[in-house]
């Protein structure tokens, strides 16, 4: 069987998303499936995108979490999916959200809507892969990171097995949807200690920590200009 | 109340949607309020890259030089931002999507902890009310509902109400209210 998998990250070829779907697609092979992964952002045609989605055996759709749903450039290759609405032999979809955020539930609502897609295609719904705490990721040292690469790699093995993501694996990789009870202080410590930090530390290398809380449209706003 | 309407119908006007979005802005001026519409479809704006630059490099601006910073110029200039548009394969057009994924800017990076959930803390310092205005077309009420609950969640990153979720053909003019 043959996977064309479709990254719909703006960043191309080295984002996180086209990360995970490379970690997919190794386990695919090693099941015995050829993968082919394609990236949105590197051409302007999308209804290019489109005929490839039509003319795929299987078909994966993988994006960053954009403002709560899915990029715009996304959304742009799902318009061109209009003609293919209804039709008898779209393939089977499956989908890969991932975001910076550190709870999966932000993406809960994509993944839903996602759900109502491929009921609207007429494609068989192969799951959702849902994955929060990705911003960062790829620039971790392989020791921090090899853990999530054998997992992901694992769960496109038993997709290529199965034909379909395994909602076990996909629970156990991302976790509870949110924070509760003693996880809380640990996501507090976590932010302050970690993830805060990371972000000023990036702001100093580019001589920003002091500009950090500029409000460069602010006077306009307060002397009443509109643009 | 100063009021943005991100019209993000491709279509030229004449739509039941463009006339759904007069209404509400007519209504709204009735009542005293401020309103201005922002067509996005002749406007120059580009897909947000995830660069962070706005974050990172030069806060608050976003390196792309485009129309795009005039999302955020409304977004600090209003009290409410509505989004209209046609809905499409049951979601709003990809042209609104791009515009509002241009308001990064409006936030800052750190994260914490609001309403149990990870949030990025206002750069303005002051919240953002919501509301939706969508030309139904041929989506089920499934999806008009799944949009309906994103659309909540970007108020809640703003940390704005969201106000209502109305579906053009369906209201009368004069309930096209941000009441």
């Amino acid at each position: 069987m043959h996977w064309t998998m479709l990254d719909g990250s703006p960043r191309g070829r080295h984002s996180n998303t086209s990360m995970i779907l490379e970690c997919l697609g190794k386990g695919l092979e090693r099941a015995g499936q050829s993968v082919q992964i394609r990236h949105l952002a590197l051409s302007s045609d999308r209804q290019g995108a489109a005929q490839g989605f039509a003319s795929a055996q299987r078909f994966i759709l993988g994006f960053p979490l954009y403002a709560d749903s899915m990029p715009g450039l996304v959304m742009e290759f799902i318009e061109q999916l209009e003609p293919y609405v209804g039709r008898a032999g779209n393939p089977p979809v499956g989908f890969v959200v991932q975001s910076g955020f550190p709870e999966p539930g932000h993406s809960r609502p994509t993944e839903a809507y996602l759900r109502l897609l491929a009921k609207r295609l007429g494609s068989p719904c192969l799951g959702t892969l849902v994955k929060g705490a990705m911003e960062g990721v790829r620039e971790m040292p392989p020791v921090v990171t090899s853990r999530l690469f054998r997992r992901l790699e694992e769960i496109g093995y038993v997709l290529g097995e199965k034909g379909e993501f395994d909602p076990k694996q996909l629970r156990a990789l991302c976790g509870p949807d949110w924070f509760r009870g003693w996880r809380v202080p640990l996501l507090h410590l976590a932010l302050r200690g970690i993830v805060n930090p990371h972000w000023h530390l990036r702001q100093i290398r580019n001589w920003a920590y002091f500009r950090r809380e500029d409000r460069p449209y602010e006077v306009a706003a307060e002397w009443g200009h509109r643009r | 109340m100063r009021i943005t309407v991100l019209d993000g119908d491709p279509r030229s006007p004449g739509s039941s949607l463009d006339r759904a979005i007069e209404a509400t802005m007519a209504a709204a001026s009735l009542r005293g309020d401020t309103c201005e519409r922002l067509r996005l479809a002749p406007l120059k704006i580009h897909q947000c890259v995830g660069c962070f630059d706005c974050w990172l490099k030069t806060p608050g601006q976003c390196r792309l030089r485009d129309e795009g910073s005039m999302i955020v110029r409304a977004a600090v200039d209003s009290d409410l931002l509505v989004f209209a548009s046609p809905m499409r394969m049951g979601f709003t057009s990809s042209l609104l999507k791009r515009a509002s994924e241009r308001l990064l800017p409006f936030l800052l990076p750190e994260l914490l902890v609001w309403e149990g959930e990870c949030r990025h803390p206002l750069r303005y310092g002051r919240p953002l009310d919501i509301a939706v205005l969508v030309e139904g077309g041929d989506s089920t009420p499934e999806e008009l509902q799944v949009v309906e609950t994103i659309y909540r969640r970007v108020a809640k990153n703003v940390y704005g109400k969201f106000l209502w979720f109305k579906i053009a053909e369906k209201e009368a003019p004069h309930a096209l209210d941000h009441a």
